[in-house]
């Protein structure tokens, strides 16, 4: 189990270098290959002399090989920024002020501020509205395709049919501007946007209700679909016809044979799909004005902010592949042929 | 004494796309305690379906007629819970693959306590002893460690002896085994039939053996019922069947056994294929690919099974002709 | 004596087991062949026999190169075919084919019957197109099938007609030998019976040599002429049909002849039974020694440590036992 986790760990490390790598590659040597948007062209701000632009080469570095820029970006990334780059990023601050400033992941172009601050601002939105949408959708769409399964054909699993062509039909923006209007605008059941931290659970529960429902039911038609095949798959076994044959009663048979079986492959979408939400919601975040991760994604992009758009990409990718850790960790849990191997 | 095990009548069908399939078409069969009664026939002649009513195992989509009378408890119409009630502790049943017969992802161990566990209030702790025990009775060496074991960690052989433990854990009166032996190697083959044989006597169940292989039959069985397209065609003692079978169809299933043929003489072989039972001809169901057919095979009624010298056959052929290709057949198969 | 087809020394074949996702290495290897001898006259049928994991299978598909051998030699009329590459790996393949258990996998399902008895002389590009037609229709009625099955889809076959348009497919090439992997193991008796003597009756109008790999003894003796016992991936005992089963002169191959159920209910009661225990051990790790020797009922102290060579009698009789039956 110990050597399973560490080899596990050691992949995903080198997934996320071979990702730093990458993005290092595209926003930096790529990005400099059409010089009008260069990152020090960008950074030094509208209509730059040639100078201008000279100086903030030096000052990010850019003027240095390609490798040695590597270097320094992935030293920042893993020790944080040296005081000699604080030094030189934000001369005449106070070491508190500096921080704000500099960060693993670099400074953002756009506003006086180090990516990870912004990134971590950005963060718990994310958080709260992926795992908020998470729990409504499990608990949606588990006991949908279980039931779907145990009744093929009948009025339920009918029923559950057309939700899931609805759910996967409609655009999630769509969607969520439809619930927008009926229930924020005209009869004003909820806020229209908003984020209000967990500390006043009431109020965070009362903003983030309506678009992590809207998510969810997404996500839930996906669910249901996996669920109801999963289950069926899994009661056309031998073993649950054993089970039977044992005289285990229907419940039993469905929740402590088929269903822990079903759920292997479920946990493993689970686990991805959780992923990539955190990395961000972009539809779902701008529709609804939440801050989050994909808003900032696209905040980044419009502005042509380079390090806060790979700051967001690499911060992805790291949470994908610890998402894919704890996936394989659950599935070993569950699994004991995976276990043991 | 009556029979522990007493169908009759029996006519399962399953609703399908393409209309009703009457997988088992009148089967009677009965069993008595400590006794084995082999049901043999070919892929699709309604020997697992007709075990499978027994147990109520069937799908939705199937509908059960006819009687099924375990002791003398009526089993066809019983509701859910009180079958239930039975399986696993009256009647039990092992089935042909061992490989995903048992739940992958839970404990040899936790799968026998649930067994007894179902049925009975017992503390874990006596379960627990109870799955060891039953274990040990299987000839499963180190069963305590093995307890612990989980099913992809044991052979086919092991994991056979384990569903046979299970099943014969609460002590059932009826054991069901459907083709209990062929998806396992010749030796190991050996070893789960010896286990049976001697567990019958131990327990005193009635066994009803489903398989396609007159070895396995020869070898195990007190009585054989023949089955053909989803009816009993022959039912006899094994004896009888083997030295003086009565049937067509159980002449070619005899006569056409590799075993008994020298390389360079032909197999008998029968022609054709089973029909489909979603359309079965009307007459005797055999009729098509039989080497004595006569018109009145090919018409309704169905010759009814009559019972001569203790051999129950459904033919129209007369007396002579039976005892003298019989006899035939029966001298074919022996070496 | 008829000519030589195949003769194959010492061949070995594993398999790799890895450890690790990212940096894959071989941890071990299953030999799941390891050292067998084999000869192939033309015309004669050799069965090799023996349980799952015996390496039977994998030696099948070795002799038609669908596995590449880790050593030794497999020559082809007196040409070793280890090493062939295309153009005369091809014509080995068009003299050599094989038939499959399950004729229901080895069908492409969307592709007519006639289309998938024909596909190897596609690929082979023998003939003109109506030539090959011609072929084609000359081997499915080889078989039992008629012209008009040609534009029929596999679904609309019963397994013993798969298994027919599977002995069509390896037909059409006019081989010299057919390498047969269980053809009757996943049918009824009675359908049996008939692809048997299907087989028979090919091989005395063709003149085939069959290797016939079966777990079934009974089929086994039907059809051969020679057998070999194979057991962890070695050959225990070789020898003639009469030779091998009416005197078995190794103990497992004693032990498989007793385990199969007799129909014969007399003889069932009274003949004498050699049920062996336990199963058979792990090709990852053979024990040493005789590979037997830890069921074997009759071993002695030195089975465990001498490991004993296929050994020939004045008849032609192999076995490898230190202590073989009295013949």
């Amino acid at each position: 189990m110990v050597r399973f986790l560490i080899r596990r760990i050691i992949g995903g490390a080198i997934v996320v270098l071979v990702v730093t790598l990458a993005v290092f590659v595209l926003f930096g040597p790529v990005l400099r290959m059409q010089s009008d948007i260069s990152p020090a062209r960008l950074y030094a701000g509208k209509n730059p002399t040639p100078e201008q632009i000279q100086r903030v080469s030096e000052l990010l570095g850019l003027d240095k090989p390609y490798y040695e820029q590597y270097l320094i970006t992935m030293r920042r990334l893993v020790v944080g920024p040296s005081d000699e780059e604080k030094a030189r990023l934000c001369p005449g601050s106070t070491p508190d002020e500096c921080d704000a400033i500099v960060g693993r992941f670099g400074s953002s172009f756009a506003e006086q501020v180090s990516v990870d601050r912004l990134i971590w601002d950005a963060f718990p939105v994310t958080l709260s509205l992926t795992v908020l949408s998470a729990i409504i959708w499990l608990l949606i769409s588990i006991p949908l395709g279980i039931f779907s399964a145990m009744r093929p054909r009948s009025l339920l699993d009918r029923s559950s049919t057309v939700f899931v062509l609805i759910g996967q039909s409609l655009p999630v923006y769509y969607l969520g501007l439809l619930a927008l209007y009926f229930l924020a605008y005209e009869f004003e059941v909820f806020p229209p946007s908003g984020y209000v931290p967990i500390s006043d659970p009431i109020g965070w529960l009362y903003h983030l209700i309506l678009p992590a429902t809207v998510l969810a039911l997404q996500f839930a038609a996906i669910y249901v679909r996996i669920t109801r095949s999963q289950m069926l798959d899994q009661m056309g076994e031998d073993y649950v016809r054993t089970a039977r044959a044992k005289g285990a009663s229907e419940k039993r048979t469905v929740v402590r044979h088929a269903f822990r079986n079903a759920m292997l492959p479920i946990v493993t979408m689970f686990g991805l799909d959780l992923g990539l939400l955190l990395g961000g919601a972009i539809l779902i975040e701008v529709t609804f004005g939440l801050q989050g991760i994909g808003w900032l994604t696209v905040q980044a992009a419009k502005r042509l902010d380079v390090p806060t758009t790979a700051g967001i990409v690499l911060f992805s990718a790291i949470i994908i592949v610890i998402a894919n850790i704890i996936v394989d960790l659950v599935n070993a849990a569950l699994d004991p042929r995976i276990r043991l191997e | 004494m009556a029979p522990l095990l007493s169908v009759s009548g029996l006519h399962t069908t399953f609703r399908t796309d393409d209309g009703p399939v009457g997988a088992v078409d009148g089967v009677s069969l009965s069993v008595d305690a400590g006794k084995v009664l082999g049901v043999v026939g070919e892929s699709g002649c309604g020997k697992s379906a007709t075990s499978l009513s027994i147990m109520g195992l069937l799908p939705r989509t199937a509908t059960v007629e006819g009687s099924i009378r375990l002791g003398d408890r009526e089993l066809v119409g019983m509701p859910d819970d009180q079958l239930r009630a039975l399986r696993g502790a009256e009647m039990a049943m092992i089935f042909q693959d061992p490989m995903t017969s048992l739940d992958p992802v839970i404990r040899v161990g936790a799968q026998l306590e649930e067994a007894v566990r179902i049925h009975r209030d017992v503390p874990k702790q006596e379960a627990r002893e109870m799955a060891m025990k039953g274990l040990a009775s299987v000839g499963i060496p180190s069963p305590e460690e093995r307890l612990r074991s989980y099913p992809f960690e044991m052979s086919g052989g092991m994991r056979q002896r384990v569903m046979i433990a299970m099943a014969l854990i609460n002590r059932p009166r009826l054991l069901i085994a459907d083709e209990p032996t062929t998806a396992l190697d010749v030796t190991t083959q050996a070893q789960i039939l010896d286990l049976i044989r001697d567990l019958r006597t131990e327990v005193d169940a009635a066994v009803l053996l489903i398989t396609h292989d007159l070895g396995v039959v020869a070898e195990m069985c007190d009585e054989v019922a023949v089955m053909y397209a989803g009816r009993i065609v022959e039912r006899a003692s094994v004896d009888d069947l083997f030295a003086r079978p009565q049937h067509p169809y159980t002449w070619g299933l005899l006569t056409s056994l590799p075993g008994r043929h020298r390389a360079g003489e032909r197999l008998h072989q029968i022609p054709g294929t089973p029909p489909s039972l979603l359309n079965p001809p009307p007459g005797c169901r055999f009729a098509p690919r039989c080497d004595f057919v006569m018109d009145s095979c090919r018409a309704d009624p169905a010759p009814a099974l009559s019972t001569h010298d203790g051999t129950a056959v459904a033919c129209h052929l007369d007396a002579a002709t039976r005892a003298r290709e019989g006899a035939r057949a029966a001298r074919d198969d022996a070496p | 004596m008829s000519e030589l087809l195949i003769r194959a020394r010492d061949v070995r074949i594993g398999f790799p087991v890895t450890r690790g996702i990212v940096f894959q290495r071989e941890v071990a290897r299953v030999q799941a062949v390891d050292g067998v001898d084999l000869d192939l006259h033309e015309g004669e049928t050799l069965a090799i026999v023996g349980e799952s994991g015996c390496g039977k299978t994998t030696l099948a598909r070795g002799l038609v190169r669908l596995q590449p051998v880790d050593s030794g030699t497999i020559e082809y009329r007196g040409r070793d075919i280890t090493g062939l590459r295309g153009r005369d790996l091809s014509a080995f393949r068009r003299e050599v084919t094989m038939i499959f258990q399950d004729p229901i996998a080895a069908l492409d399902p969307r592709m007519r019957i006639g289309q998938s008895v024909q596909e190897p002389l596609d690929i082979h590009d023998i003939g003109t197109p109506k030539e090959r037609r011609a072929r084609v229709q000359n081997a499915l009625e080889r078989v039992g099938l008629s012209a008009e099955h040609y534009n029929r889809f596999p679904h609309e076959f019963s397994g013993g007609q798969r298994q027919r348009i599977g002995i069509a497919r390896a037909l059409v090439m006019n081989p010299k030998v057919i390498v047969c992997d269980e053809p009757v193991s996943a049918l009824d008796v009675s359908v049996q019976a008939q692809i048997l003597n299907l087989l028979d009756d090919l091989q005395r109008d063709l003149g085939l040599a069959y290797v016939l790999i079966a777990h079934d003894l009974d089929v086994v003796r039907y059809l051969s002429d020679r057998v070999q016992v194979m057991y962890l991936g070695r050959t225990v005992e070789a020898g003639t049909d009469d030779q091998v089963y009416d005197a078995p002169r190794h103990p497992y191959t004693a032990a498989l002849l007793a385990a199969r159920p007799v129909a014969d209910p007399a003889r069932a009661r009274t003949r004498d039974r050699i049920v062996l225990q336990g199963d058979v051990p792990s090709p990852i790790d053979p024990p040493a020694g005789c590979r037997f020797h830890p069921r074997c009922p009759m071993a002695q102290a030195g089975c465990a440590v001498t490991d004993p060579a296929l050994e020939q009698d004045p008849a032609g009789h192999g076995v490898a036992c230190l202590h073989p039956l009295a013949p």
